[in-house]
C-alpha cells in the first residue's frame, strides 16, 4: 500500500485554509458576477440611483446639507430594506441550492477542503460582488445627491467638506447590511428548501418596523445597521412607534451574533448536507 | 478481506446499512477492502453507488461505521488528499473547459495555479483526452465526459481510487485503453474499487470482487475463490479434444459428473460436475487410458456473470 507520502497536496494547516478559503472565492467571483442573478442584483443596484438621477434631471434644488439628510434616510429604507434586500435574497439565497440543482456540489465535497471553508469561500464571493456592485450604486446615487442643489455648494461639501467621510459611512452601511443579510439568507438557503418564502416574511417585518414596538424592532436587521449612517434620519416618523437606534457598540455585537449565529447554522447544515447523486 | 491479501485493509465497512427513509440502500455490510483492484458488482439498484457514496463520504450510513485509510469518511480535509471518487453523476459546473474543470478543485484545495495546471495536464494526458483539454465540457461526448471526470479523480495522485461505472459511453477501443490504465494504477500500489453492472469488464481487470444484490454483499473474495465456494453448483469446464463423444461418454459415468454437451463439431464438449478436484483427475486418466489428444481444458463459468447468477438466483450455495 501506498504511505500517503510525497502527495502534490499540502498537509492541513491554518495557512492552507485560509488560501483555500480565498481560492474558492476567486473561482467563484467570475461566476457570480456572470451569473443570471448577477443581472437582477446588477438591475436593483442601478434602481437606487434613479430617483437621484431624475431628481438631478428635474432639478429639486435644497443644498447638499438637506439633500444629505434625505439621503440617508434613503439609504436606510429604500436602499439597505428594499433593494439590497431583495439583491441579498436572490444573491445569497441560492448559492448553494443552486450547485445542488445542477448536480455538482459533490465535487466541491469530494475536495480535501473541510465544507464549512468551502461554503466560506462561496459567500465571500457573492459578498464582494454584491458590497462592489452596490458601493458603486450607494457612490453613484451620493454624488447626484450632492450635485442636485447648487453645483458649486455640491463640489464643496464633496471636496473639503464632510463628502468623503458621509461617503465612507454610507459604504459602512452598505457592507454591513450585505455582509448580515447574506449570512442570514445563505443559512435560510441550507436550511429551508424556498429560502425566498422565509426571506418574505422577514421582508414584512423589515418593512413593517417603523409601526413596530421596539422589541420587534430589535428583530430586524436594518434597525442595528442604522445605527451606523453618518447622519440622522428624520427622527418623527408620520406614522408609526419613533425610537432612537441603538447605541453603535450594541449594534456592533448583535451584527456579529447574527453573523456567528448564521456561520453555525451553515456549519451545521453543510456537514449535514447529502449532494444528490444517483443510487440515493 | 478482498484485495491483495496479507495487506492491511484499505476500505472498512462495519455492520453498515443506509436507508432513504423506508427504503434500504444497503443493510448491514460488512466488508475489508485492500490493494488491489476491487470490483462491485451488481444489478441497477444493488446499492453498489451507495456503498461508494458512504465510502467517500457523501452520504452518511443508517449504522455502522465506515473508515477508509484509518479515516473517517466525514473528515475531507485528510481523506480526500488520498481518496479520489469519480461518481457516476454527469453533471459539470457550467461554462468550463476539460482543464478548467479538473483545475478548479486542485486550486480550491489549495494548490498554486502553475502546479494545479501540471498536475491537470499529467492527468488529462493519462487518460489520453489531451487534445481536447481546451474545449469546453458541455461540448464533450459521453466517452469524453467520462474520461475528464476520470481525470479530475486521478489528478491529486491518490492512494485510493472509488470509481462507480467508470467505462459507461466508452467505445470498445477506449473500455480497453481505460482498463490498462487501472492496471497501471493499481500495479502503483493504489486501491481501486470499481463498479460495474457488465460483469465481465469488472472481471477481467479485478483482483477481488465484491457482488451486491438488493442492498446486501452476497459473496466477495477472489473469483476462483468464491466459486471453489459454491460447491453444490456444478462446475462447467470446456473441453477440446480428439474423440470428444468418446471422452464425454466415460466422463459421464462418473459420480460427480451431472452434465455433459457435446459441441455441435464433435470436436469439443462441456461437462459439468460437482466435484472438480475428481474431474479433473479422472479427465487426466482417461485422456492417458485412452489416447485422448486434449487441445484445451478450461473453465467454463468461473467468470463473474456466472457466479452472480448462482447467487442472485439461490441455486448455489457459498460455502
Amino acid at each position: 500500500m501506498r504511505t500517503g507520502t510525497g502527495h502534490p497536496l499540502p498537509p492541513p494547516s491554518a495557512g492552507l485554509r485560509l488560501r483555500q478559503v480565498l481560492a474558492v472565492a476567486r473561482l467563484e467571483l467570475p461566476r457570480v458576477l456572470l451569473s443570471r442573478h448577477a443581472l437582477s442584483v446588477t438591475l436593483l443596484a442601478l434602481l437606487a440611483v434613479l430617483p437621484w438621477f431624475l431628481a438631478l434631471l428635474f432639478g429639486s434644488a435644497k443644498g447638499p446639507g438637506r439633500s444629505m439628510v434625505e439621503f440617508a434616510g434613503f439609504v436606510e429604507t429604500v436602499v439597505v430594506r428594499f433593494f439590497l434586500f431583495i439583491a441579498c435574497l436572490l444573491a445569497f439565497g441560492g448559492l448553494v441550492r443552486r450547485e445542488l440543482e445542477q448536480r455538482t456540489l459533490h465535487y466541491a465535497f469530494l475536495t480535501p477542503i473541510r465544507r464549512e471553508l468551502y461554503m466560506a469561500g462561496k459567500y465571500l464571493a457573492s459578498l464582494v460582488a454584491v458590497t462592489l456592485v452596490f458601493s458603486a450604486s450607494t457612490l453613484a446615487a451620493l454624488a447626484l445627491a450632492y450635485l442636485s442643489g447648487d453645483l458649486g455648494a455640491g463640489l464643496d461639501y464633496l471636496l473639503a467638506g464632510p463628502g468623503p467621510g458621509q461617503a465612507a459611512g454610507f459604504l459602512l452601511v452598505v457592507t454591513l447590511a450585505t455582509a448580515t443579510y447574506g449570512a442570514v439568507f445563505f443559512a435560510l438557503g441550507l436550511l429551508v428548501r424556498r429560502p425566498v418564502s422565509a426571506g418574505l416574511l422577514l421582508f414584512v417585518l423589515e418593512w413593517l418596523r417603523p409601526l413596530l414596538p421596539v422589541t420587534l424592532k430589535r428583530l430586524t436587521v436594518s434597525w442595528y445597521v442604522k445605527s451606523f449612517l453618518p447622519l440622522g434620519t428624520q427622527t418623527a416618523p408620520v406614522v408609526g412607534i419613533a425610537a432612537s437606534p441603538p447605541a453603535t457598540w450594541v449594534s456592533c455585537l448583535v451584527l456579529a451574533g447574527v453573523l456567528a449565529a448564521s456561520a453555525a447554522a451553515v456549519v451545521f447544515a453543510v456537514r449535514r448536507l447529502e449532494p444528490p447523486c444517483p443510487g440515493t | 478481506m478482498t484485495g491483495s491479501s496479507g495487506a492491511r485493509p484499505v476500505i472498512v465497512l462495519d455492520g453498515v446499512s443506509r436507508f432513504y427513509g423506508d427504503v434500504l440502500g444497503i443493510s448491514d455490510v460488512t466488508l475489508e477492502i485492500g490493494p488491489g483492484i476491487t470490483g462491485l458488482v451488481g444489478p441497477n439498484g444493488s446499492g453498489k453507488t451507495t456503498l461508494m457514496n458512504l465510502v467517500t463520504g457523501l452520504i452518511r450510513p443508517s449504522d455502522g461505521s465506515v473508515r477508509v485509510l484509518g479515516h473517517p469518511p466525514d473528515d475531507p480535509e485528510l481523506l480526500m488528499r488520498r481518496l479520489g471518487y469519480c461518481a457516476q453523476v454527469d453533471a459539470f459546473p457550467p461554462g468550463l473547459t476539460g482543464i478548467g474543470f479538473v483545475m478548479r478543485y486542485l486550486l480550491a484545495a489549495g494548490l498554486g495555479r502553475s502546479r494545479a495546471r501540471d498536475l491537470a495536464l499529467r492527468a488529462i494526458s493519462r487518460v489520453g483526452l489531451a487534445e481536447a483539454c481546451g474545449r469546453r465540457v458541455a461540448g464533450y461526448s459521453k466517452g469524453m465526459r467520462q474520461r475528464i471526470k476520470l481525470a479530475q479523480a486521478i489528478a491529486h495522485d491518490p492512494d485510493v481510487l472509488i470509481l462507480d461505472e467508470p467505462l459507461n459511453g466508452l467505445d470498445p477501443l477506449a473500455r480497453a485503453e481505460i482498463l490498462g490504465l487501472f492496471r497501471d494504477l493499481a500495479a502503483e500500489n493504489r486501491t481501486l474499487l470499481i463498479s460495474s453492472h457488465i460483469l465481465h469488464e469488472v472481471d477481467i481487470v479485478s483482483d477481488a470482487v465484491v457482488l451486491m444484490n438488493d442492498g446486501f454483499v452476497v459473496a466477495e473474495g477472489a473469483v476462483r475463490d468464491m466459486r471453489e465456494e459454491l460447491t453444490t453448483h456444478p462446475l462447467q469446464v470446456l473441453v477440446r479434444c480428439s474423440r470428444a463423444p468418446r471422452l464425454a461418454a466415460r466422463l459421464l459415468e462418473l459420480e460427480d459428473v451431472v452434465e455433459v454437451r457435446i459441441h455441435p463439431d464433435r470436436a469439443g464438449f462441456v461437462v459439468a460436475s460437482r466435484d472438480a478436484d475428481a474431474l479433473h483427475l479422472a479427465l487426466e486418466r482417461i485422456v492417458v487410458d485412452d489416447g485422448v489428444e486434449i487441445e484445451t481444458i478450461l473453465p467454463a463459468d468461473e467468470d463473474i456473470q456466472a457466479i452472480y447468477n448462482y447467487l442472485v438466483s439461490g441455486s448455489g450455495e457459498a460455502g
